[in-house]
């Protein structure tokens, strides 16, 4: 179907006080449009600081990142924000809704910044909140919300502006059995018209799903 | 930019105590601020409506010796002859004895031109008590509030003048008896609240001269110029004293720059009281709120964004608070008019309300919101995001 996305040699490094920590050493790796990828690997291994590069929120790196055949290492911070806002939907571990928001507002809320027109960005919320069964919920701010329910609200707001690349970082952790299959089934759908779907997560039932499985050890891939 | 301003507005409205607080350091800060201007902007113009306008007017001029001056018509030709004069009056003042009854008290006795003096700074107008001497006036007698009381005189009542002279070296009196037909409101200048005024032209036939003056009094059409236009005459005119209003009431001018000075500290005051919570309650709400700024990145802020997202918390707080600053300004003002901080003898303070009294605090307040804005946004917009949202 074609690269959507593509890592060249990925270098990361953290400092640690005097110590310089090697995240990503020399990672090349390629997905294609309607992939469903997890990347699995012990803790410290490097998930998460790919999924960031990946997901442009982290440019400290040396290596190239291409995506959908733009080379995103040498945008500009506002290319790298509009990038997000439109190809990118992320879920993250820790979930991260914004607390001033209710849950509605939370998923319209990059509808809203792409479009500009507040009633439809909510519409469109309401309507994705409703598939995770959450229309009873939309006026809840996130300190109302159990965890099962601020990850959907979270799934909804990486979904919202229906991006290309959806990057989730254990999508399925705070939910329940019945829940998790509603979230499989929709990121199934999503790979199927096309999107690139790349998780990180040990939950099995995801595993299951997935048409590749990379593990990241030690800053280095293994497929 | 809706969006942002969506954002702003509900993550203010979200942290209601930081708002509140920030909102009363704003308002506070215009609302006292404005009628302490105001206070302080009304006492100077009564120290100067008082002691400048209703007395010595804006230029003196004398003969620079204890002599008076001759030749006045002159003068006042050449005087006249000055686009910024508005208006010039002579007067004659000497020193003398005013008797009422067996009362008596040493006074100076000022000659006026009445008519010219109520078109200069609305003498008759301050008049409390009787009338206004007509033209020509003949033995009639206005008394400054301070004599008037000294010696218990009412309106209506005969007083006498004992005017002293040299003659062969021995001092003589020339005795003139007068009705009394007004008293001159007070205001705790001694030059008027102790004063005594007669016609200029029966001042001249006690002391038996006529066209002389002890000083002319210049009233401009600007009250800013009158330094320059002091050195001008002085220029043209160097064999007589020219004197701003600077030189002749030290009082009065060390007063207004004290008010100035004073106002400016309590701008200071204001600024700091005003800075100090808004730099601190918003730079707490950065800190707090790392989380929160990273996943507005993730989901398609830039920096630029991010800046303008804690610069519009400072804007929109302060265009509210100055509305709710303005509005207890207004009230305070009105109070203070109704009770005045100073009240004694006609000398009133009461807030004195011009655009500068109003834009000053009000475009200072905004500005330094504003800028308490700043440093937090400046924080904020370098918010590492991929540390905040990988740490739990």
């Amino acid at each position: 179907m074609g690269v959507i996305l593509e890592t060249r040699l990925l270098e990361r490094t953290f400092t640690q006080g005097i110590h310089i920590v090697a995240a990503l050493k020399a990672v090349s790796i390629s997905f294609e449009k309607g992939e469903f990828v997890v990347i699995t690997g012990p803790s410290g291994g490097g998930k998460s600081t790919l999924l960031h590069i990946l997901g442009l929120l982290d440019t400290q790196y040396r290596g190239e990142v291409w995506i959908e055949n733009q080379p995103s290492h040498t945008f500009t911070p506002r290319q790298l924000a509009a990038w997000r806002l439109q190809k990118i939907g992320f879920v993250f571990q820790d979930i991260h809704l914004l607390k001033a928001h209710t849950a509605l507002d939370n998923v319209a809320l990059p509808c809203y910044r792409l479009n500009g027109k507040l009633r439809q960005a909510r519409n469109h919320a309401r309507s994705l909140l409703r598939e995770f069964y959450m229309e009873d919920r939309i006026r809840h701010k996130p300190n109302r919300l159990s965890g099962g329910e601020a990850q959907r609200v979270a799934i909804a707001r990486a979904l919202v502006n229906n991006p290309s690349i959806v990057l989730a970082d254990e999508p399925t952790a705070h939910l329940d059995q019945e829940t998790t299959q509603l979230v499989l089934d929709r990121l199934e759908r999503l790979s199927k018209t096309g999107k690139l779907i790349l998780a990180v997560s040990h939950d099995e039932a995801l595993l299951q799903r997935a048409h590749r499985r990379i593990e990241l050890r030690y800053g280095q891939t293994q497929e | 930019m809706n969006s942002l301003i969506f954002i702003t507005a509900k993550n203010l409205l979200h942290n209601k105590v930081s708002l509140v607080l920030m909102l009363v350091a704003v308002s506070a800060g215009v609302g006292l601020q404005i009628p302490n201007s105001a206070n302080l902007n009304g006492y100077s113009h009564a120290l100067f409506e008082k002691g400048i306008l209703q007395s010595v007017g804006h230029i003196v001029i004398t003969s620079g010796n204890t002599e008076a001056m001759d030749d006045i018509d002159v003068l006042m030709q050449t005087i006249h002859g000055y686009s910024f004069v508005e208006h010039a009056v002579a007067r004659y003042t000497h020193g003398a004895v005013l008797y009422r009854k067996n009362q008596h008290t040493p006074v100076f006795v000022t000659g006026l031109n009445f008519p010219k003096e109520q078109a200069a700074n609305g003498f008759c107008n301050r008049i409390i008590a009787g009338s206004c001497p007509p033209p020509n006036s003949k033995h009639n007698i206005v008394l400054g509030h301070g004599v008037a009381e000294k010696i218990g005189a009412v309106v209506g009542d005969r007083v006498r003048l004992y005017v002293p002279y040299q003659e062969l070296g021995e001092v003589k009196y020339k005795k003139s008896a007068y009705n009394l037909i007004g008293i001159l409101q007070g205001g705790g200048f001694s030059a008027v609240d102790h004063g005594v005024f007669i016609a200029l032209h029966e001042m001249y036939s006690i002391i038996g001269w006529q066209d002389t003056a002890t000083s002319v009094h210049l009233f401009l059409n600007h009250t800013k110029d009158s330094k320059t236009q002091t050195a001008k005459i002085k220029n043209d005119l160097s064999h007589i004293q020219v004197r701003s209003w600077h030189q002749i009431d030290e009082f009065v001018h060390a007063a207004i720059t004290g008010n100035q000075t004073i106002s400016a500290v309590s701008m200071t005051m204001t600024i700091l009281a005003v800075l100090v919570p808004i730099l601190a309650l918003l730079y707490i709400q950065v800190i707090s709120e790392k989380k929160q700024i990273a996943t507005l990145m993730a989901i398609g802020l830039d920096r630029r964004h991010v800046l303008w997202l804690f610069l519009l918390r400072a804007v929109i707080v302060s265009v509210i608070g100055i509305i709710f600053g303005l509005v207890l300004a207004y009230f305070l003002c009105r109070y203070f008019t109704q009770y005045p901080l100073f009240s004694y003898r006609g000398f009133h303070i009461t807030p004195k309300l011009d655009l500068e009294a109003i834009m000053t605090p009000v475009i200072t307040i905004y500005c330094v919101t504003v800028l308490g804005g700043l440093i937090p946004a400046i924080m904020a917009a370098r918010t590492d995001s991929t540390i905040e949202l990988k740490s739990a």
